[in-house]
């Protein structure tokens, strides 16, 4: 069995007042990523209010878009991957002799340094 | 209910200490008549939520019940020395804008609102029963309350959990 919700608005809420306007302009018809952000906002009530989502999903896809918007990235932009110049292999002749650096080991003394 | 006198709670007083239900109506406000309080997962949690906030802020006492079993043992207990036990989580809590004045704003908003409460109760459909203008909330958009006969959000999660459990 699952809990009546009612949900709630916030009269005075810059948000919901900017709906309002929204809502009216159009007739009640909004874009799809208007709607996304309110079922968003539904969501965040429904965390809020105290109740489990059974789909995390619902809630994290909508807010990657959201954090793209705050960036500047377009919401719809896929992942591309980077082209990377890489170098020329270099042919190496097989019995060269591995340069393990002719420095001596430092030996530290401690007495010197007590 | 007789062990009733015996609860304890914690609450937003600010004492930190549990408190009785004869404690918290003693200092209960003069137009008060519901002992009310707020279910959750923590203490903690349930401090930050975002109903509390004008409740605090306007002098009334919550009481906060961060134990599971809190909530099952207060629904049946639905007076207590002639005060009603509510929930502030539930529709049915009233305390605020009673006088007339008050009352008539929220009408006005209410109208106001309407073509932004109908898109929302179109747009969710099925997943919530009522869509209306709150003059409980502060500084969040909205809240999903539940009404007061049927499961709490606590109750619903627990029951998510045993179903789950079976």
């Amino acid at each position: 069995m699952l809990a009546k919700k009612n949900l709630e608005l916030n009269p005075s809420h810059p948000t919901i007042k900017t709906l309002l306007e929204l809502v009216k302009a159009n007739d009640g018809t909004l874009s799809e990523e208007k709607l996304e952000y309110i079922d968003l906002m539904y969501n965040m009530a429904l965390i809020n209010s105290g109740f489990s989502m059974d789909e995390p999903s619902e809630l994290t896809a909508p807010l990657e878009r959201l954090i793209r918007v705050g960036f500047n990235v377009d919401r719809e932009e896929p992942c591309e991957e980077i082209e990377v110049e890489l170098d020329e292999p270099e042919q190496q002749p097989e019995d060269e002799e591995i340069d393990m650096g002719d420095d001596e080991p430092e030996i530290i003394n401690l007495n010197d340094e007590l | 209910m007789r062990l009733a006198k015996l609860l304890r709670f914690y609450t937003t007083d600010e004492s930190e200490e549990m408190t009785s239900l004869d404690d918290y109506i003693s200092r209960m406000k003069d137009d008060q008549d519901t002992i009310m309080y707020l279910p959750g997962d923590s203490l903690a949690q349930i401090q930050k939520s975002p109903i509390l906030k004008k409740y605090i802020a306007s002098g009334y006492e919550v009481l906060l019940m961060a134990d599971p079993i809190d909530e099952f043992t207060v629904q049946h207990l639905a007076e207590y020395e002639k005060k009603k036990v509510k929930s502030i989580a539930k529709d049915d809590v009233n305390v605020f804008g009673n006088d007339d004045q008050a009352k008539e704003k929220q009408k006005k908003l209410k109208e106001m609102y309407k073509p932004l409460t109908d898109f929302f109760k179109q747009h969710l459909g099925k997943r919530v029963e009522k869509v209306s203008i709150s003059n409980k909330l502060v500084d969040e958009p909205l809240f999903i309350f539940t009404s007061q006969y049927g499961y709490s959000a606590q109750m619903e999660k627990i029951n998510k959990h045993q179903a789950m459990a079976n």
